[in-house]
């Protein structure tokens, strides 16, 4: 008779799971967002910070009294990467009236991209998703807002150019997680080496990439004038060990977006002193908003995570995206303060984004209708082995090979849907 | 009780020879059936789309599977490949204007020749080995898919799939895309439940049993063991056709990664090694367990106000999946569809507690 | 004084069928006792109640107690039972294949520390069973059915077993053979002192050989008694024993006997 009872409790308890979901949508005056991220699989890395962020700066806008009164309800989900969960949460978050999703996730972006066109859903696709989705005409729906990876590589060459002037004749390597994600750039490269006259090598490492020791004695037999690394997670620290230990200078090691300070402990602090990454946003917690959130959100114990947590880079990137998503919102009130409040009306918002900074966050940065990057700048920081210092100011570089590309796969993908 | 049997008597072969004996559970299914039919006429788009679609296809592939690793014996961990090849297959074909109904049967093919190649060279080693080499197969396809840009679709490694019609019907409507998956599913339950009652299901129980036993009654082990491979791949590739046509819509390498073919297998073992209900019930668990455990962990976090930090918010459900999966396991080691035996057995000899042997 | 007492024992099977259907058996110190019956008649799942052995083949013991030497059998898991002195030779040998034989024998030893004593045990058993010694190096696996079968038997002996209980020893072997076996059972009952329980199909050899025996029917003990009265018994005479007694086969007629137990 116990199974029947649990029989009969778990019943019960799947019932009881679906009425909340009706009830929310009962509320007005509320905004709703919806972030799906993965929590527990493959992006680990950065949900737990990133997320983090999102959630202190909506606190923050909800705190000093929401948008034109409404407040920003942002549902947090796992979705573990696994779509058939994702796309759940997708519907789920539709079905509750979600106008915005940000899924955090290359394979669930690039699953959603179509469903979002079709249920006008605002996809937010930050570092992740289809680099060529920076092209608003063709993914309307979809907002990268931030620097995709060919402009990151864009951004580094053209950095290496400005320290050594000239880089004809120069050799850079590319050492790269073996997945589609981590060949992305190599056109981009390409197209630059061609360009200026500097030589490429690539050396692919089999994903995940916790064993790159055959990779880096071969770089190091390069002597490459620059070196860069591109993937996420383990694979980024297991190939800052490697280039430590092939003695390889690290002022001239780059990578993406992807270095935070918590690699750096597993690297060693110390030893990874001078190694370049692409900012897309200020790091640490002296900026004006990071303050802000600071005082009124963390110091009420308000906060949604280890208050050792704010100000990373990667929380920082969190506070980036909300702060554009929520000037998204606030572009639309100005537009259409009467609302309906629906996906198109933010729509309408986000591509009205201009020259927005967060309070010097972010570099100032400008959605259009065509552009859904946002201009493509950023800056390159350096590691001084307690922080990320910047290098540069901000800056945007060889946006005409980037765009080319974006263009050439945008136009793919609408003649073959490639 | 609800059988009102006394022992099964039967006047006739015919009667014996009925898929479902009982007059109850030929109730059972039919009444099943029509809340399928039904359930997405009236249920919200959120469960046709969230739950219905993906366990009736996952339950789909979960038979192709169990086919193989309960009705023949063989280890496969590579099953999340042999979709992938499906899915490429039929949404290549569909994309040089092949109809969708060949599209889709040439999926099947696609991942049945390639399916039962790699089975006839791993047939050549038992258990864990079979397991391995099945592991290899999965490493392969997965390679091949990601490094051959005419296959996986280029940079973005994405393909969208054109729309599909299936007899003049449009199957880019969720509904429509539900009736369509639930019919190919149908299809392919009826053909294994009759499978088992063939000779063809037979020899496969006795290739199972022992192989060696199975080759002195004068079965062809090795000819079996392929045709196991043969079948199971081709109902894994028409599911990764029906995966691609009709829910992802746009296919990815890293939607069939192995991680697919654990899911599939622990499907198969939770739900119970063999069995064809249990290729339903481990589909629903191991699909639906870990969203509903993350709603409820999510629900209890804001409902009982505690600062119940993000990371464990994530990772409490994990625990609690593992631990369900570990209790139904020791609660029946056979599955959840040998829970449902028990309890019918039960019912079957009520108001007695047991049957003559 | 009895060493090992069922009473009332139910056996279960996949929780619904009934394989035993209460019974009780009684073995006494150092006693020689036949379960006999039928193929199917659930002497064997008896056997295994008693082991513990029940679980792997999802039966349980649903009712009834069983006691050994004044301890509930029931509580205890099946290498806990082989620790108080109670071992189970199973149906159809199970050796090890893969090892020699002195390394199956020894493979039974894990509860005992004493290492003088082991090989002490061991030479034991070598020369009770003289076959064994011969072939001691060669792989189980490789041995003939009959020494298979001294095999499992000396493995359980290695055991110090107060109670042995024998499923079938003569199962498949030469009639030449089943004497050796058997003469081998009568020896550890007489020498050693150990109390056998035995379950056989070949009933004239095993009521030659025990002391009192009992026999079930579809999971029932329809008689029991003394070797002698069973013997005696026409009913077990004509169904069991077929053709002890000469018969004229001109003068009878042909009927079979009605199991008189039988409802």
């Amino acid at each position: 008779m116990k199974r029947r009872t649990f029989l009969t409790a778990a019943g019960a308890a799947f019932v009881g799971l679906q009425i909340p979901i009706r009830n929310a949508l009962a509320d007005d005056k509320v905004i709703r967002f919806a972030m799906p991220q993965d929590f527990t699989r493959v992006y680990t890395f950065v949900t737990v910070e990133y997320s983090q962020g999102q959630r202190d700066y909506i606190s923050l806008v909800n705190a000093k009294g929401g948008i034109n009164g409404y407040q920003i309800v942002a549902d947090i989900s796992d979705h573990g990467n696994d779509l058939p969960r994702a796309l759940e949460a997708y519907e789920r978050a539709k079905a509750q009236g979600a106008i915005l999703v940000d899924p955090l996730s290359t394979p669930v972006a690039r699953a959603l991209v179509q469903r979002a066109a079709a249920d006008k859903i605002n996809l937010i696709t930050a570092y992740s998703g289809r680099s060529d989705a920076a092209d608003g005409e063709t993914f309307p729906y979809v907002f990268p807002l931030s620097p995709n990876y060919w402009t990151q590589a864009g951004l580094l060459i053209d950095y290496f150019r400005q320290q050594d002037g000239d880089l004809k004749g120069k050799k850079i390597c590319f050492v790269h997680i073996d997945t589609p994600f981590g060949k992305e750039p190599i056109p981009i490269l390409e197209a630059l080496a061609a360009k200026q006259g500097f030589s490429l090598q690539t050396f692919p490492y089999t994903p995940p990439g916790n064993d790159q020791s055959a990779i880096w004695p071969q770089v190091r037999r390069a002597k490459p004038d620059w070196v860069v690394f591109w993937g996420a997670a383990v694979g980024q620290t297991v190939a800052l060990t490697e280039a430590i230990r092939n003695g390889i200078p690290m002022n001239r090691v780059a990578s993406s977006v992807w270095l935070s300070e918590s690699d750096m402990d597993v690297v060693g602090r110390a030893q990874a002193t001078g190694v370049l990454k692409v900012e897309p946003c200020a790091s640490g917690q002296s900026p004006k908003i990071i303050q802000d959130i600071i005082k009124t959100v963390i110091e009420p114990a308000k906060g949604a995570g280890d208050r050792a947590k704010v100000g990373t880079a990667y929380y920082n990137y969190g506070v980036m995206m909300a702060a554009l998503m929520i000037e998204g919102v606030r572009k639309a009130f100005e537009k259409a303060p009467n609302g309906p409040i629906s996906g198109d009306w933010l729509n309408a918002g986000l591509n009205a984004i201009s020259n927005f900074d967060a309070e010097g966050l972010i570099p100032p940065t400008t959605v259009t209708n065509t552009d859904h990057q946002g201009g493509g700048q950023c800056r390159i920081a350096r590691w001084d082995g307690s922080k990320f210092v910047p290098a540069t100011d901000w800056f945007s570089a060889n946006q005409d090979v980037v765009w080319g590309e974006i263009k050439k796969s945008s136009a793919e993908y609408k003649a073959s849907g490639k | 009780m609800f059988y009102r049997r006394a022992g099964i008597r039967h006047t006739s072969y015919r009667s014996e020879r009925r898929l479902w004996r009982l007059p109850f559970d030929r109730g059972l299914v039919v009444a099943v059936l029509i809340v399928l039919l039904i359930l997405p006429l009236v249920v919200d788009r959120l469960y046709l789309v969230g739950y219905l679609l993906p366990w009736v296809i996952w339950s789909t592939a979960a038979l192709g599977l169990n086919f193989l690793m309960g009705g023949a014996g063989q280890v496969h961990l590579g099953y999340g490949a042999i979709i992938a090849i499906g899915a490429y297959a039929s949404a290549h074909a569909a994309r040089f204007g092949v109809p969708f109904e060949i599209a889709m049967v040439a999926g099947g093919l696609a991942s049945a020749v390639v399916g039962s190649a790699f089975g006839a060279t791993a047939l050549r080693v038992k258990g864990l080995y079979l397991a391995m080499a099945t592991l290899a197969m999965q490493s392969i396809v997965d390679f091949v898919i990601i490094h051959v840009p005419a296959i996986s679709g280029g940079g973005q490694a994405t393909l969208r799939v054109p729309p599909a019609r299936f007899l003049g019907i449009d199957l880019t409507e969720d509904v429509r895309s539900y009736y369509f998956v639930l019919l190919v599913g149908i299809v392919v339950t009826l053909f294994v439940l009759n499978v088992g009652r063939s000779s063809f299901g037979r020899a496969l129980a006795a290739v199972r049993e022992k192989d060696y036993a199975a080759a002195v009654i004068g079965v062809d082990s090795f000819r079996f063991k392929l045709l196991a491979f043969w079948v199971s791949s081709f109902i894994g590739g028409i599911v990764g056709a029906l995966l691609a046509f009709c829910y992802y819509r746009a296919i990815s390498p890293d939607q069939f990664h192995l991680d697919l073919s654990i899911q599939l297998v622990a499907m198969v073992i939770v739900g119970g090694l063999g069995s064809i209900l249990g290729s339903f019930f481990g589909a629903a668990l191991i699909l639906f367990a870990p969203i509903l455990l993350n709603q409820a962990v999510g629900a209890l976090a804001v409902s009982s106000g505690l600062g119940i930090s993000a990371d464990l918010r994530a990772h409490l459900p994990l625990l609690l999946y593992g631990a369900m999966i570990m209790g139904f396991l020791l609660i029946e080691p056979l599955g959840l569809a040998k829970i449902y035996d028990n309890i019918r057995n039960y019912l079957l000899v009520w108001p007695f507690r047991h049957a003559p042997r | 004084m009895s060493l090992l007492t069922l009473n009332n024992i139910e056996v279960v099977y996949d929780s619904v069928f009934l394989a035993v259907k209460g019974i009780s058996i009684e073995v006494p110190e150092g006693g020689l006792v036949a379960l006999l019956g039928a193929n199917g008649a659930g002497k064997s799942s008896v056997l295994k109640a008693i082991s513990g052995l029940l679980r792997s083949e999802r039966g349980a013991v649903s009712r009834g107690q069983a006691t050994f030497r004044h301890e509930n059998l029931l509580a205890l898991d099946p290498p806990e039972r082989v620790r108080r002195g109670l071992v189970h030779v199973l149906e159809g040998r199970r050796v090890f294949e893969h090892l020699s034989p002195a390394e199956n024998l020894l493979a039974a030893t894990t509860m005992h520390r004493d290492r003088t004593r082991v090989t002490r045990r061991l030479d034991e058993m070598l020369t009770l069973f003289p076959r064994l010694a011969e072939r001691a190096n060669a792989k189980a696996g490789y041995l003939s059915g009959g020494e298979q079968q001294m095999l499992a038997i000396a493995r359980a002996l290695m055991t110090e077993p107060k109670l042995i209980l024998l499923d079938e020893p003569s199962l498949g072997l030469a009639p030449f053979l089943v004497d050796e076996i058997f003469d081998v059972i009568r020896r550890i009952n007489a020498e050693q002192g150990v109390a056998v329980l035995l379950v056989e199909q070949n009933a004239v050899a095993a009521l030659d050989l025990v002391q009192s025996a009992y026999l079930i029917e579809q999971g029932r003990v329809v008689m029991s008694g003394s070797a002698e009265a069973l013997r005696a018994n026409p009913d077990i005479q004509e169904a069991y024993l077929a053709g002890h007694n000469q018969v004229d086969y001109h003068a009878v007629k042909h009927y079979r006997r009605r199991k008189r137990w039988l409802a």
